[in-house]
């Protein structure tokens, strides 16, 4: 009896080993740059449409933009330049997700679940396709460990700084141990990791050889535009900020537990402490 | 903020009486999906096979949210 071939480490891509067309994307000539420009003013349109206009017209909008990274990157593009678009694709996917979701029957804390495993499923398939290592993604502690302790804690300046903008209402009835720790849990896992995994893991992973220094502003500014639904300018441009600010932690860490611990405290802070104050 | 990617328009969304719609606007991206992939499957070839895989990262998400609009339906008709 024949033995099952063991999975591949990665599934190659189409085109992966010959030449890319995009080996030098920023090189005059090439669209991508004109593309990424468009992808990024597409999803933030959608976002705008979606908050202020009409929902289910964004969330077509979205669904086109899927739809069109997607086909772009297994069609038209190769190597490097293939990898950022897949990963670029959950951008549009996390809010077709979070909207198609039946959450309105269900308490406030356990949407972030309900809508973040999905998503971890989303972003373990694209980390499968693109062939990124655990390293290149930052899921390590890095060779600078002990920077990893004051980003973490920053995590709860910047929950008083977005406190004082947005005021929202807390997940939870009163502040207790017993009452802050679920919700404690699932922000950290979902909103925490998953979203730096996404964003500061996958997409700037992708975005490093294609965009160079200008990927973590990118990405920076897809982060910011997924939260216009806030209709709030200046917590786009804290959030732009805050975004910046943690990849270049990334950048130079090396490594997603800072800056994940950060997020999560954040909104920890954000949504179980602060309003108790 | 930072949550809340995930969060950010849906509490406006799913509070309001279209959430219904919203939820069919999404199945109706997943039917794109499924059905750009089985016309991949269809098609076959390196570059199809492999766009199967990729439309893959859009289908088990929404597919999942599908099943739980579908559960959600189910409980709320057995009540």
């Amino acid at each position: 009896m024949r033995k099952p071939e063991p999975l591949p480490a990665h599934l190659p891509l189409p085109g992966e080993g010959q030449p890319d067309e995009y080996a030098s994307p920023l090189a005059p000539g090439s669209n991508l740059p004109r593309l990424l420009l468009l992808f990024l003013l597409g999803v933030a349109a959608a976002e705008w449409v979606t908050a202020y206009l009409h929902p289910q017209a964004g969330l077509l909008i979205h669904g086109a933009l899927l739809l069109f990274v997607f086909l772009h990157a297994t069609f038209r593009l190769q190597g490097p330049a293939q990898k950022l678009m897949i990963t670029l694709g959950l951008a549009p996917l996390i809010r077709l997700v979070s909207l198609s979701m039946p959450l309105a029957g269900f308490q406030l804390t356990y949407w972030y679940a309900l809508i973040g495993f999905p998503l971890l499923v989303s972003a373990y398939l694209a980390w499968r396709l693109t062939g990124f290592r655990r390293e290149d993604l930052g899921l390590a502690l890095g060779s600078q460990w002990p920077l990893q302790i004051p980003v973490a804690l920053s995590g709860l300046g910047l929950g008083y700084l977005e406190y004082q903008i947005l005021e929202p209402q807390p997940l939870v009835q009163g502040f207790s141990l017993a009452q802050a720790w679920l919700p404690a849990a699932v922000l950290l896992v979902f909103s925490g990791f998953l979203e730096e995994f996404i964003f500061r893991g996958l997409m700037q992973a992708a975005a490093a050889p294609v965009l160079k220094r200008l990927g973590v502003v990118y990405v920076s500014l897809l982060f910011a535009a997924l939260h216009i639904g806030y209709m709030s300018a200046l917590d786009l441009a804290f959030v732009f900020l805050v975004g910046l600010f943690f990849a270049l932690v990334v950048a130079r860490t090396r490594s997603l537990v800072g800056v994940s611990l950060a997020h999560a405290l954040t909104n920890i802070a954000l949504f179980l402490i602060l309003p108790f104050l | 903020m930072i949550c809340t990617v995930t969060t950010s328009t849906i509490a406006i969304v799913t509070s309001a009486a279209l959430a219904g719609s919203v939820v069919l606007t999404g199945i109706l991206v997943l039917l794109a999906l499924l059905a750009g992939r089985e016309l991949s499957c269809a098609a076959g070839g390196g570059r199809f096979r492999k766009l199967g895989q990729v439309l893959d990262i859009g289908i088990l998400p929404l597919t999942m949210a599908f099943m739980l609009v579908v559960l959600v339906g189910v409980t709320k008709i057995l009540r």
